[in-house]
């Protein structure tokens, strides 16, 4: 018997490989023989099920390339929750007003669901840095530890800023928020209780986390991007896919410099801290 | 990546396939070799399988072959995200 057609998307991301997508399940293939379908681009049009697995695929496939011969980082402290922080607020802190570029980019190219996508987008975002810099505050930090750029989310910053100058289309733009937006939901209630663990009792410095977790807004966030990138041709939700890949595999990469350890970044962060504030971890 | 890829095979490969189908086409010795040996074939293209055994067909006028690619795995994000190297969280 032969299977009824079924919804199928899939994608060229990095390394040769080719994320294939049901409305159920992302596979990672390699394609070897020069008649493989999936050598070539697809041309099928998107439903929300098989772009949000699409798209899951790709950013799993970015996180696996990306973390090939890292090294783990070390155990969470709340000396590098204070740096986790100033990752935060770095990566919260550019988005409105580059969404609202993207978004004159967006109409200037003659396509008012990303314009207005981007719109939306940047009006959700606001001020959020304000909760990065809320959290330091209470662990005792001003806000000019913000001088200091965590590698990682330096880089994630420096790849959206360089997305939204692409013409005549910053598609990575979409990419990029479904990504960090995406990975947000893995930050589920154990991962926040992890996190608990290392404050002071009583302290609530995990506003920005919440906001950004599976507990929090990304969660429709995420479901709104699907439904955007699904509604979209076929050239540019492959282009989107491997933008994720790209995105996956920044974020999951250990940094050029190697994790610095714990001793190191206290010293790092002293300039900023105040004497009557939390204890370092 | 984009650019060296079509569909996931690099396209040097499929130029030097494209080279050894047509000495077949214009060499009878050499389309016997290429179906007694074809991995030393191969490799002598610059084009090594990777893989230990290589079976090369023939379509024919009344017979065309279909190759089904190996199954790949699944990916998933959660199972993914476990083998974070960064130390930083996801936010936007």
């Amino acid at each position: 018997m032969i299977p009824a057609p079924a919804p199928l998307e899939w994608a060229a991301v990095g390394e040769g490989a080719v994320v294939v997508a049901t409305p159920t399940r992302s596979w990672l293939h390699h394609p070897t023989n020069l008649s493989d379908p999936f050598r070539f681009s697809m041309t099928c049009p998107g439903t929300t099920a098989t772009t949000e697995r699409l798209l899951d695929g790709a950013i799993a496939a970015g996180l696996r390339a990306g973390a090939r011969g890292g090294t783990p980082a070390p155990p969470l402290t709340l000396t590098r929750w204070v740096g986790r922080l100033v990752s935060y607020y770095h990566l919260t802190h550019s988005t409105p007003g580059l969404l609202v570029e993207t978004a004159r980019r967006f109409t200037a190219a003659g396509r008012p669901a990303l314009a207005a996508w981007a719109t939306e987008k940047a009006h959700e975002e606001h001020a959020h840095d304000r909760l990065a810099l809320r959290d330091l505050d209470e662990l005792g930090y001003d806000a000019g530890i913000t001088a200091v750029r965590p590698p990682t989310a330096g880089a994630m910053v420096d790849w959206f800023r360089a997305a939204t100058e692409v013409e005549p289309l910053p598609l990575g733009v979409v990419a990029y928020a479904h990504t960090v937006e995406r990975l947000a939901l893995t930050q589920d209630a154990a991962a926040i209780a992890a996190v608990r663990a290392v404050l002071p009792p009583g302290s609530r410095a995990i506003r920005c986390l919440r906001v950004h977790s599976a507990l929090g807004s990304d969660v429709s966030h995420v479901r709104d991007n699907v439904l955007l990138v699904s509604s979209l041709p076929a050239t540019e939700r492959a282009a989107i896919a491997l933008a994720c890949w790209q995105v996956a595999a920044l974020f999951s990469a250990t940094p050029d410099e190697g994790h610095q350890n714990d001793a190191a970044l206290a010293a790092l962060f002293r300039p900023w801290r105040r004497s009557h504030g939390g204890q370092d971890g | 990546m984009a650019d060296e890829t079509q569909g996931g095979v690099d396209k040097d490969v499929i130029e030097k396939w494209g080279q050894i189908v047509k000495a077949a086409w214009e060499s009878d010795s050499f389309k016997q070799m290429l179906l007694e040996n074809p991995i030393g074939v191969l490799k002598s293209a610059g084009m090594d399988p990777g893989v230990e055994r290589v079976e090369i067909h023939e379509d024919t006028a009344t017979t065309r072959h279909f190759v089904l690619p190996a199954r790949p795995g699944d990916v998933g994000v959660d199972e993914a995200h476990q083998s974070l190297m960064s130390d930083a969280n996801p936010g936007f």
